[in-house]
């Protein structure tokens, strides 16, 4: 088993100065009703995503709330475990991620 | 149908909507969706009786705004009908122009497609279906013939909005003038490409062609990419366009075989809304495509004049329709008179006052008549049409210019299909500066491409004071247009922003691109170029020149859709029948599960497999009744990008051939490009074949499942299809990854019950799929 970590920093004003095209490129369908902050964190978590798996696209990763309103990663890999942790504050959105890979690749 | 004049449009409407026949089609993303004239009218009757129940009653107004659609033209024939004003609003109106023609005509409520900030009552067009329909008979209003039918906003988004009022009267004119000019009774497949919205998408765009039952298709793209494949894979006949668009259609067939791209059943191009090159209409009509260019403003309700099918002139827009008395004015203006011409303006009787002239009508626009055929010289008002049918209006371009202290005079008109500046300064300054200054207060329809210096110190002038453009273009003439030498770098440092120096050799990460500029880049690309671009083909260590190799190579590579002959497909069927198929079953006994599953199945549907073997697809054809097409990795079935040996090559393009002749395969993958391999699967989904697909890409290396691609998650969201998971065993025995002689070995195919997928995104959808094809 390996341990990878990824963490990525957006600024939130980033968010609005991207055009339609690009937000469609970046985002679901799903989460793109969410609010600007909402949005840098899931990004800055879907950068943390790539900078561990570099093959993904950023639709490849889905940022989700679960019950007890911690995020979490789905994502298009087997035999994977991660945990997730986003924060925002001062016009900045962060993100950790850390994945268990099973079988050591 | 006789050349009948319509009297009025409760009639004309219920006439032209009874009919099983399909009469509006749309491609929205993949999937083309065909609506008949009944599933219209019914769709009409839901939202008068919408109407009935928000009191909106004869008289009383309501706005659209939206992309063509069904929803629309329902909206607009339901306030027909019920002799509910409506205005229409163009697609790229801003909160400020839409509060400013709120505040001028109060309506009651606006249907649109979009998120917008008003407070005007919203009515959504999606959820319009949904509606109840009613049980009672609509009661039918009495409609006056000088009832308003429609207010549509010309001007532009600076000084008052300018509404043009056309009656139902002036409606059934102008209808009726286009019905006589250009008596189409062949029955054709039209491309509708005009905003609806706009005067001349809806007499001759979307009535005419109505009347003549001619098939209308929309399409959500103003891509030249898309909108020849649509013509050329829906073989429409013919397509109803503005000059810009068409200009940029014909920029990308130049050189290619033009019969093979957009078919040989394209033969006509209807046209109007602004100036038609003489240069651009010769091109099409040298290549034996039919050019009707007709003459016609919002205030004359479309047709003043017309090309007919036969007689037309080049560079003519066409003769004089009859019902419309024309005759040249001061300076040759063109004056029009009949019963189509609009009233006046809307709370504007000062703008209406000047318009008129003894009851003749004053359009602006310089003209000449030769034998009878009207040919323009100069439109007064120098509209400029944006490709997308997007009227800009150079005034509003020309106050914010103006209001820059370094800016004596300006002047702003249409060049090579670009928005181009002239302007006079009062002190030497940089005038890319300017522009840049201006171009942020614009909208992005409206900013400026290029600009020029005028080197004298006024602009040539009319006596009333008048800038004479036609003069300035003239002087212009051949001069060197001011622009980035190369596109791309442009692009990049749109993108950058501050701008910095880009050379070849520098790397993305040079640049200070990271990965939400990259993506930005790509997308500025992708619209710019009309390609599409894999993000994993870019990172930060991606060097300019080879960005300019991606896109070159992007450039290149055209795949068509294609499917066999009809005569093909007998021979294919019967060998697979008597030999294929009996061969392969004494090989491998197979046992089926969840057969009934198949039964009551109402194609098309998606069928989604695992991987086991190259043999996969024969057992599970074996049950499936419905017409079927399979979709085949592009690189290793179809040899489409491969690299490696020519062996390879050639025996990847033979098992393509083979796969395709037998098996209706078709190319699906990462070497032609997602979109590409989309669009072919909504092809043939369009056209009543399911699809049997195998998400995972390759065969197994090892007997068990791997991951699903996303691809099929996509699919299910996408294609509006249900998705049937079905489950091989068994045949990996056979014919593993590694060998090439099959082994005896028993097989079971089990199929799942469908699953329709809304709603979630596409990495829980390929999850979800994966799933029950798992459980199977």
């Amino acid at each position: 088993m390996k341990i990878r970590i990824g963490c990525d920093i957006v600024e939130i004003a980033r968010i609005s100065r991207l055009n339609e095209n690009s937000l469609q490129k970046i985002f679901h369908k799903t989460e793109l009703s969410k609010k600007p902050e909402s949005l840098a964190g899931i990004l800055a978590a879907k950068e943390s995503c790539r900078k561990v798996f570099n093959d993904l696209n950023w639709h490849d990763i889905e940022i989700v709330k679960k019950k007890s309103g911690r995020p979490t990663v789905i994502i298009n890999k087997p035999d994977v475990k991660c945990d997730l942790s986003i924060s925002h504050d001062g016009g900045y959105a962060m993100a950790t991620v850390i994945f268990m890979l099973e079988g050591g690749k | 149908m006789a050349k009948k004049e319509v009297k009025s449009f409760s009639n004309f409407i219920e006439k032209i909507l009874n009919t099983e026949d399909v009469i509006i089609a749309h491609k929205k993303e993949y999937r083309t969706t065909s609506t008949t004239g009944i599933e219209l009218a019914q769709q009409i009757k839901k939202i008068r009786h919408l109407f009935q129940k928000q009191s909106i009653k004869p008289g009383h107004k309501i706005m659209i705004l939206g992309k063509n659609s069904v929803n629309w033209i329902a909206v607009y024939f339901a306030a027909i009908l019920s002799g509910v004003t409506v205005i229409p609003l163009d697609l790229n109106i801003d909160t400020t122009l839409l509060n400013k023609i709120q505040k001028q005509v109060k309506a009651k409520a606006i249907f649109l497609d979009r998120q917008t900030n008003t407070n005007v009552k919203k009515f959504y067009f999606d959820q319009l279906p949904n509606l109840p329909l009613p049980s009672a008979k609509i009661t039918k209003p009495s409609i006056r013939p000088d009832q308003v039918l429609q207010i549509l906003y010309t001007s532009g988004t600076t000084g008052d909005p300018k509404g043009v009022i056309l009656t139902h009267q002036n409606m059934l004119a102008g209808i009726n003038a286009a019905i006589k000019t250009i008596p189409l009774t062949l029955r054709l497949r039209f491309l509708h490409l005009l905003p609806l919205s706009h005067i001349f998408g809806q007499v001759p765009g979307l009535f005419m062609l109505l009347y003549f039952r001619h098939k209308i298709y929309f399409i959500d793209s103003v891509q030249p990419r898309q909108l020849i494949s649509y013509i050329r894979n829906k073989r429409l006949h013919a397509v109803i366009i503005v000059p810009g668009l068409l200009n940029a259609l014909k920029n990308h067939l130049e050189g290619k075989f033009v019969m093979r791209e957009l078919g040989l059943q394209f033969r006509l191009i209807g046209i109007g809304g602004a100036f038609l090159d003489k240069s651009l209409e010769s091109w099409w009509k040298r290549r034996l495509i039919l050019v009707l260019q007709g003459y016609g403003l919002t205030e004359t309700a479309s047709m003043v004049s017309a090309n007919n099918l036969l007689l037309g002139r080049t560079g003519s827009v066409g003769k004089i329709a009859k019902s419309v008395e024309i005759k040249l004015g001061q300076d040759n203006e063109i004056m029009v008179k009949g019963k189509n011409i609009t009233k006046g303006y809307y709370q504007n009787k000062q703008k209406t006052a000047k318009s008129f002239s003894n009851g003749w009508f004053k359009t602006g626009d310089i003209g000449e008549i030769k034998n009878g055929y009207l040919y323009l010289k100069e439109r007064k008002k120098d509209i400029i049409v944006t490709s997308s049918g997007i009227n800009v209006y150079p005034i509003d371009i020309e106050q914010i210019l103006n209001k820059s202290i370094m800016v004596k005079d300006s002047c702003v008109f249409q060049r090579d299909n670009h928005i181009h500046a002239v302007l006079i300064l009062k002190k030497k300054h940089s005038l890319a500066s300017i522009i840049k200054n201006a171009n942020k207060k614009l909208l992005t329809h409206q900013r400026i491409n290029n600009y020029s210096l005028w080197p004298y110190k006024e602009f040539p002038k009319t006596a009333t004071g008048k800038i004479k453009k036609f003069e300035v273009k003239k002087h212009l003439g051949q001069k060197p247009i001011r622009q980035h030498q190369n596109q791309l770098y442009a692009i990049i440092n749109q993108v950058l922003n501050p701008q910095q120096k880009v050379t070849s050799k520098q790397k993305l990460v040079d640049l200070g691109m990271d990965s939400l500029k990259r993506v930005e880049l790509i997308s500025a690309l992708e619209q710019e170029y009309s390609v599409e671009i894999d993000e994993t083909d870019l990172n930060q260590y991606t060097k300019i020149t080879h960005l300019q190799n991606l896109l070159l190579q992007r450039r290149l590579k055209k795949i068509h859709f294609r499917k066999w002959p009809l005569l093909v497909r007998p021979i294919s069927w019967l060998t697979k029948k008597i030999l294929i198929f009996p061969l392969i079953s004494l090989f491998t006994p197979t046992t089926y599960q969840g057969l009934e599953n198949l039964k009551n199945l109402q194609g098309p549907v998606i069928f989604a497999a695992n991987h086991q073997s190259a043999w996969d697809p024969i057992p599970a054809l074996k049950k499936i009744r419905l017409p079927i097409a399979i979709a085949g990795e592009s690189n290793y079935v179809f040899g489409i990008g491969t690299k490696g040996s020519i062996f390879l090559r050639i025996y990847r393009k033979i098992t393509g051939f083979l796969a395709s002749f037998f098996f209706n395969a078709y190319p699906f993958g990462e070497s032609i490009g997602t979109r590409t391999s989309l669009s072919f699967t909504g092809e043939f989904l369009d056209r009543g074949y399911s699809i049997l697909i195998f998400p995972e890409a390759h065969r197994t290396p090892d007997g068990k499942i791997k991951t699903f691609k996303p691809g099929i998650g996509y699919l299910a969201l996408h294609m509006h299809v249900p998705i049937v998971p079905v489950k091989l065993e068994g045949l990996f025995k056979v014919l593993p990854l590694t060998k090439i002689i099959p082994r005896f070995g028993k097989i079971k195919v089990t199929f799942g019950k469908p699953i329709n997928i809304h709603d979630i995104s596409y990495v829980r959808a390929t999850k979800l799929i994966e799933k029950k094809v798992r459980e199977l």
